[in-house]
């Protein structure tokens, strides 16, 4: 099961997608914006809405999968209520959504669920950025402000 | 020019008097001043004049064939006559030549002179005022023309004095002015006024088309001035923009330059934080601390477990367990189910690849990570400012240069436009200025060329001047026509005049008795109180008149040959007419007969001297005077008749006519 982005997305970021070396770096934004503020999207059709990336972390992003992947599931685990020392219930849900097997190492389940975090930072940006980034140069920064907002508002609480 | 004019001899042959040659030549080669011939009546003395008339006259190509006919020789059978004159014209030998054909009625004449014989009557030019039928008659002078002297239907006396006295000179200049104007006139092919006026409005045309084309062209150069003013200034103004322009765009390629390196830096830099934003770690402590906690919190459960799933089912395969104790079945299939509890070992794997990545990645500083981004970020934002400085300071001059001249193409466009106005400029007035005539058949109107029209402008008013010069040259020739006239009018009186005086001075003396007098010569003589006299009292008159004539015009010198010199005139009147003969002129040759020797003979004589030539003529017939004659030496003897020289025979000769064959 690939990484899927939503089209909106590709729109979205229209101006500096070609700054983009990958469009995975697309769908990595959007993913931390969903995971940091627990925001998950479901799509009416996510077929329809989004399109097939990769089924791999690709590029340098291989390197950072794993880690990428223990956000998530910090951040599924925390959004379940998982009591991280409850072990057999982390571990039952670690081993929901990882999978050895696959490329990511997410289960479908565990794919599914990213992907929706990534549709959901989506949103996250868009209410972030009064408009379309026009610039790479200046959105990242932006971009790391208010992750850094959103994150510590999240921290206060 | 002075005319000498001697008669040398004649010779008839042919004719109806007798054959006969004379010379008047003496020893010396020279005339004789006075040569008497005495001819009888009937020997053709008449005819022997009118052929002397007719031979140095030209008059013989008017007569009928009639008239020629009837001058054949008597009872001849030859058809051809001749008689011939020779001539002395200022020392060259001239000779007049009529040959008669009396078979065709005609006679031909033929003039021996410097180019040798011609075919016709060609006297020199210089002669021809003397030897015409006009004139002749002055110089071969017989009684008629003293009666018509007084005539002015038969004599122009007047036309006489002209030629003698050379007045003919001012005809011959007021002719020579006509001819002069008439030639000048005929060039410039416009005589009448009205081709004054049609060369006038052509100059006038002229003139204001020039002058229209001058006035464009001053307006031209002008405007030409003030294109070009415009055109320098412009272009000033051009080259310190482009100038400022040219600094500027060093400028800008600087500040351009610099911007350019900033945005490759803010590129790096950007593309810097990009790839290490891609770390979650880095992206934030709190994620990076979060991944750490997930980590620990997996290392306080120890997940994974050290022994994955496979050992356990693979130990529920085995009778032993590792501790020893021997694995029966329930034992085996407690170890199996519990197994499931256990992560396989590819889960085993992946959580201790988390686990390893979140130790090897992040690391004990988790925070250490986002500082190095925010140092990224930093220096993004520098280099983005440092950008932003370049851009806005390339936008500035970018400004500055477009500020500096709001309309620089306009500037330039308006150079481009200037230049063609004045090339324009120039071109016309190159047209203005043009040296190149289109030719004669296009109109003034339709030129520009200002040199061309002047040109013409020239050509008209030479052409007007030309006119004027003619109209004026005219009325200068008209003016001096009008001095000639009066001088010859006043010359030809005060001739007159003279000539009356004198002419009455000789009548006096021939006629002392007799009041008869000239009064004026007006055409003719015309006398006091009467219209005319007798023959005695007319020749009298006659030879006053010509007397006086010749030796007044001491320039001409001609012959003056007389048919019965005393004939009509009284024996007193005789002698003087005698005595003036000699003064009369250089050559004075006279037809007489015996009757009119007395009286006049010995008074000729004796004014004469030893200047007198006698010849007789006579036809063959009076035997005594035959005999008489073969007697005398250097008697000339032709088919009809004697020409015998001498005094002597002159004087015995007594035949009045040839009836008198034994006058002797």
């Amino acid at each position: 099961m690939p990484f899927r982005l939503r089209r909106d997305t590709r729109e979205w970021f229209s101006y500096i997608e070609g700054d983009f070396s990958l469009d995975f770096d697309m769908y990595y934004l959007c993913l931390m914006a969903g995971l940091a503020t627990g925001r998950r999207q479901e799509l009416e059709s996510e077929q329809k809405q989004t399109t097939e990336l990769v089924d791999n972390y690709p590029g340098s992003f291989r390197e950072k999968g794993r880690l990428i992947n223990a956000y998530f599931l910090c951040r599924k685990l925390n959004s379940l209520g998982v009591d991280l020392s409850e072990r057999d219930t982390v571990n039952d849900v670690i081993a929901e959504y990882v999978d050895p097997i696959s490329p990511n190492q997410l289960s479908d389940l565990g794919q599914r669920e990213i992907n929706k975090y990534s549709y959901g930072g989506f949103e996250v940006l868009t209410e972030w950025f009064d408009d379309k980034p026009r610039h790479l140069e200046t959105f990242l920064p932006l971009y790391k402000r208010y992750l850094d907002e959103i994150l510590d508002s999240n921290t206060t609480k | 020019m002075a005319i000498d004019l001697q008669l040398i001899g004649w010779k008839a042959h042919g004719l109806r008097c007798p054959d006969h040659e004379v010379s008047f030549h003496d020893d010396t080669q020279k005339v004789y001043p006075v040569t008497l011939v005495q001819m009888p009546t009937g020997t053709g003395k008449t005819t022997t004049l009118e052929f002397l008339r007719t031979v140095l006259s030209g008059s013989a190509s008017d007569w009928p064939s009639d008239h020629i006919r009837q001058f054949q020789k008597r009872d001849s059978t030859d058809p051809n006559g001749l008689f011939q004159v020779v001539l002395s014209y200022n020392g060259r030998r001239l000779t007049f030549r009529m040959e008669f054909d009396f078979e065709n009625g005609k006679v031909n004449y033929f003039t021996t002179y410097r180019k040798g014989l011609q075919e016709g009557f060609q006297p020199p030019r210089e002669l021809q005022k003397f030897l015409n039928p006009n004139f002749i008659k002055y110089f071969i002078f017989d009684g008629e023309l003293a009666g018509q002297l007084l005539d002015r239907n038969n004599t122009n006396a007047q036309r006489v004095i002209e030629v003698l006295f050379q007045l003919i000179i001012f005809s011959m200049i007021s002719n020579r002015i006509d001819d002069y104007w008439d030639d000048i006139t005929r060039k410039s092919g416009a005589k009448e006024q009205r081709g004054l006026s049609r060369k006038q409005n052509e100059c006038k045309s002229l003139r204001n088309c020039i002058n229209s084309h001058k006035a464009a062209k001053r307006m031209l150069q002008e405007e030409l001035e003030t294109l070009e003013k415009e055109l320098e200034e412009k272009a000033i103004q051009y080259e310190a923009v482009k100038a400022n322009w040219e600094d500027l765009t060093k400028k800008l390629e600087v500040v351009n330059e610099k911007k350019v390196m900033a945005q490759n830096e803010v590129e790096r830099i950007t593309i810097e934080v990009l790839a290490m934003m891609r770390d979650p770690h880095a992206l934030s402590r709190i994620i990076a601390e979060e991944i750490v906690q997930f980590k620990a919190s997996l290392d306080r459960l120890k997940l994974p477990e050290s022994t994955a799933r496979e050992f356990f089912e693979e130990l529920a395969e085995e009778d032993e367990c590792i501790c020893g104790r021997s694995i029966g079945k329930s034992e085996s299939e407690i170890i199996r189910r519990r197994a499931k509890d256990y992560l396989g070992s590819d889960h085993i794997a992946l959580l201790n690849g988390i686990k390893g990545d979140v130790s090897n990645l992040i690391g004990q500083e988790s925070s250490v990570h986002e500082e190095e981004l925010n140092d990224m970020l930093s220096l993004l934002d520098v280099a983005i400012k440092t950008e932003d400085r370049y851009r806005n300071e390339y936008h500035l001059l970018e400004s500055e240069g477009i500020g500096g001249d709001p309309d620089l193409e306009g500037l330039r466009d308006r150079i481009n436009d200037l230049n063609v106005e004045i090339s324009e400029c120039k071109e016309r007035l190159e047209e203005l200025d043009s040296r190149h005539d289109p030719g004669s058949s296009v109109k003034p109107e339709n030129i520009s060329a200002i040199p061309v029209l002047e040109a013409r402008l020239k050509t008209a008013k030479d052409e007007v001047e030309q006119i004027t010069n003619t109209i004026g040259l005219r009325e200068k020739g008209e003016i001096v026509k009008r001095i000639l006239a009066d001088a010859h009018e006043l010359a030809q009186s005060r001739i007159n005049d003279e000539i009356c005086i004198e002419a009455n001075n000789r009548i006096s003396e021939l006629l002392p008795h007799n009041a008869l007098r000239i009064k004026e010569i007006d055409k003719s003589l015309v006398l006091h109180g009467q219209e005319g006299g007798s023959v005695g009292e007319n020749l009298s008159i006659a030879y006053a008149f010509l007397s006086t004539l010749f030796s007044s015009a001491k320039y001409h010198h001609l012959p003056f040959i007389v048919d019965s010199p005393a004939g009509a005139l009284d024996g007193d009147v005789r002698e003087e007419v005698a005595n003036l003969i000699p003064n009369l002129t250089s050559q004075f040759i006279a037809f007489t007969i015996s009757t009119e020797q007395q009286r006049f003979l010995p008074a000729l004589e004796s004014a004469a001297g030893d200047g007198i030539q006698y010849i007789t003529l006579f036809r063959k017939g009076p035997q005594a005077y035959e005999a008489r004659a073969r007697s005398v030496e250097q008697t000339s003897i032709t088919e009809d008749g004697f020409c015998v020289p001498g005094q002597a025979f002159f004087k015995e000769f007594q035949l009045e006519s040839e009836d008198d064959g034994n006058a002797i």
